[in-house]
C-alpha cells in the first residue's frame, strides 16, 4: 500500500495524461473545477 | 418578447447601479424545475447530456426574463456516484437533485487542516465519504477520469445552453463565477452544522486559523489572478449564502466576514458585481450588508420583508425577489398579479430592484407555470420606467 499514490497525486497525473489537449490555462481551470467538484460531492 | 440580449443586460446594469432602466428587470431563477417542466428526468439527462439543453430552455419559451440565474445542472448526482459518494442522490420524483450533508472532519483534525489544507481534504478527509477514492491508484484514477470525462461533456453542453439562450431567447446568465466562503466550506463539506456550532465554541481560534487556511481554494475557485486588471461588470459573481443565517452576528463578525471580505473585495477593485443569495434572515446583518460598496451587490432576499429590506439596505445594494413561491403556487392570477404590481410599485422607483421569485425553482409543484408565466410577462408589461 505504501506504494499507492494520493488524491493529489493522482489529480495531477489525471491533469498531465487526460488534459494534455488542453492549453496549461484551460487545463489549471478545468481542475480547479473538478477540485471542487470532489470537495462538494 | 422583443428585448435584445443587449437590451437586457443594460437594464440589468441599469438598476444595480441605482438609476433607472427602461423597464423594471426581471430574473428567473429556475433550477431543477426546469426538468420537470420539460417533461424530463436527470437519468435521461445522464444518458443523453444534450437533453440538459432542451430542458433548461424550456422555460424560456413562454416566460418572459431578463437574466437567467444559472444555466443547467452543477450539483448533479453523477459527479458524486463517479467517485463513490452518497452526497448527492436523486429523488423519488426523478428530477430532483438532493444533497445529504456528509462532513467526515474530526474537530481534532484542525490542526491537520490549518496546515496542509489541500492534503488533508484530498488525501485523508475525501477518501472517507468518496470510496472509490479509498482504493488502489487504478481506482482513484478511474473513479477520477470518469469525472473529468463527465464534466469534459457536462461543460461542453453548459457552454451550448448558455449559447442557445443568448441566440434564440435572448437571455443572458446572471451568474459568472462563484466566490464561495471559506467558513462554508467547513459548514458545508467538512464539519457540517452541528461540528461548526460546536467549533464556534471550543475551537474559536483554530477555526479562524483555519478559514485562513482554506482563503488560497476559495480565491483559486473565484478565478481572479493577479493579473486581471479590470473585471467585466456583468455577468456578476455569485455567492449562495449558507452558513450566515444560523449564526450570530459576532460570530458572523468573526468567522466568516474577514475571509470572505478578502474575496469579494478583490471583485470589487477591478470593477466586477457580486450576486448574493441571501439565504433565510438576514435582518441581523444589514449594517454589514450597508458596508459594502455602495452599487457593488445585489442580494436575493429569500426569508426576509424584501419591503422592510428596501428602507434598511436598498439604498446601498440592490434587492432582487419578492415575488412568494407560496402565491405563485396556490393563489389565484389575479392575487399574484397585485402583489407584483405592489412590488413594482414600493420598490423599483430610483432602480435597485428586480423582479424575481422569494425562491429558486426546484421541484414540479413550487409554482403553479400559469400563474408564474402570467406574473412575469405582466411586470415586463406594468413595469415601464417613464
Amino acid at each position: 500500500m505504501d506504494d499507492e499514490k494520493t488524491v493529489l497525486e493522482v489529480l495531477e497525473e489525471i491533469k498531465k495524461n487526460e488534459l494534455a489537449e488542453m492549453p496549461e490555462e484551460a487545463a489549471n481551470g478545468f481542475m480547479v473545477l473538478i477540485k471542487f467538484l470532489m470537495l462538494a460531492s | 418578447m422583443g428585448d435584445t440580449y443587449q437590451e437586457r443586460i443594460n437594464r440589468i446594469k441599469t438598476t444595480v447601479n441605482h438609476q433607472e432602466p427602461d423597464k423594471v428587470p426581471i430574473l428567473s431563477m429556475i433550477g431543477t424545475y426546469a426538468v420537470h417542466y420539460a417533461g424530463g428526468t436527470i437519468q435521461e439527462m445522464t444518458d443523453h447530456p444534450e437533453k440538459e439543453i432542451e430542458y433548461y430552455c424550456e422555460p424560456h419559451k413562454k416566460l418572459y426574463s431578463d437574466a437567467t440565474y444559472t444555466a443547467g445542472l452543477v450539483f448533479d448526482a453523477k459527479s458524486a456516484q463517479c467517485i463513490g459518494s452518497d452526497s448527492h442522490f436523486v429523488s423519488s420524483d426523478g428530477a430532483t437533485v438532493q444533497h445529504k450533508e456528509i462532513t467526515p472532519m474530526e474537530d481534532t483534525e484542525y490542526p491537520e487542516l490549518i496546515a496542509d489544507p489541500e492534503g488533508y481534504i484530498f488525501n485523508k478527509m475525501l477518501p472517507r465519504k468518496a470510496k472509490k477514492l479509498a482504493g488502489t491508484t487504478a481506482e482513484k484514477y478511474a473513479a477520477i477520469k470518469e469525472l473529468v470525462d463527465h464534466w469534459k461533456v457536462k461543460g461542453m453542453i453548459q457552454t451550448q445552453l448558455i449559447d442557445k439562450l443568448k441566440n434564440d431567447y435572448q437571455l443572458p446568465v446572471i451568474t459568472g463565477s462563484f466566490a464561495y466562503p471559506p467558513l462554508d466550506y467547513i459548514f458545508d463539506y467538512l464539519r457540517g452544522f452541528k461540528g461548526l456550532s460546536l467549533d464556534m465554541r471550543r475551537h474559536k481560534e483554530e477555526l479562524v486559523a483555519a478559514c485562513n487556511a482554506i482563503q488560497g481554494m476559495a480565491d483559486e475557485f473565484l478565478g481572479i489572478t493577479e493579473e486581471m486588471t479590470d473585471l467585466p461588470d456583468f455577468p456578476f459573481y455569485a455567492t449562495m449564502m449558507h452558513v450566515p443565517t444560523f449564526i450570530s452576528p459576532k460570530q458572523f463578525e468573526k468567522f466568516f466576514v474577514p475571509t470572505y471580505e478578502k474575496l469579494i473585495y478583490r471583485i470589487h477593485k477591478r470593477g466586477g458585481k457580486l450576486i448574493i443569495f441571501l439565504e433565510g434572515s438576514w435582518e441581523a446583518k444589514y449594517d454589514w450588508l450597508n458596508s459594502l460598496p455602495k452599487n457593488f451587490a445585489i442580494g436575493i432576499v429569500e426569508g426576509d420583508n424584501i419591503f422592510e429590506a428596501k428602507k434598511r439596505v436598498g439604498d446601498n445594494i440592490t434587492l432582487a425577489g419578492g415575488m412568494p413561491l407560496e402565491m405563485l403556487k396556490l393563489g389565484k392570477k389575479e392575487a399574484c398579479i397585485d402583489y407584483a404590481k405592489k412590488l413594482v410599485d414600493e420598490l423599483a422607483p430610483g432602480g435597485g430592484y428586480i423582479f424575481a421569485s422569494s425562491r429558486e425553482l426546484l421541484s414540479k409543484g413550487d409554482v403553479n407555470p400559469e400563474n408564474m408565466i402570467e406574473t412575469y410577462n405582466f411586470v415586463h408589461e406594468y413595469g415601464i420606467y417613464k
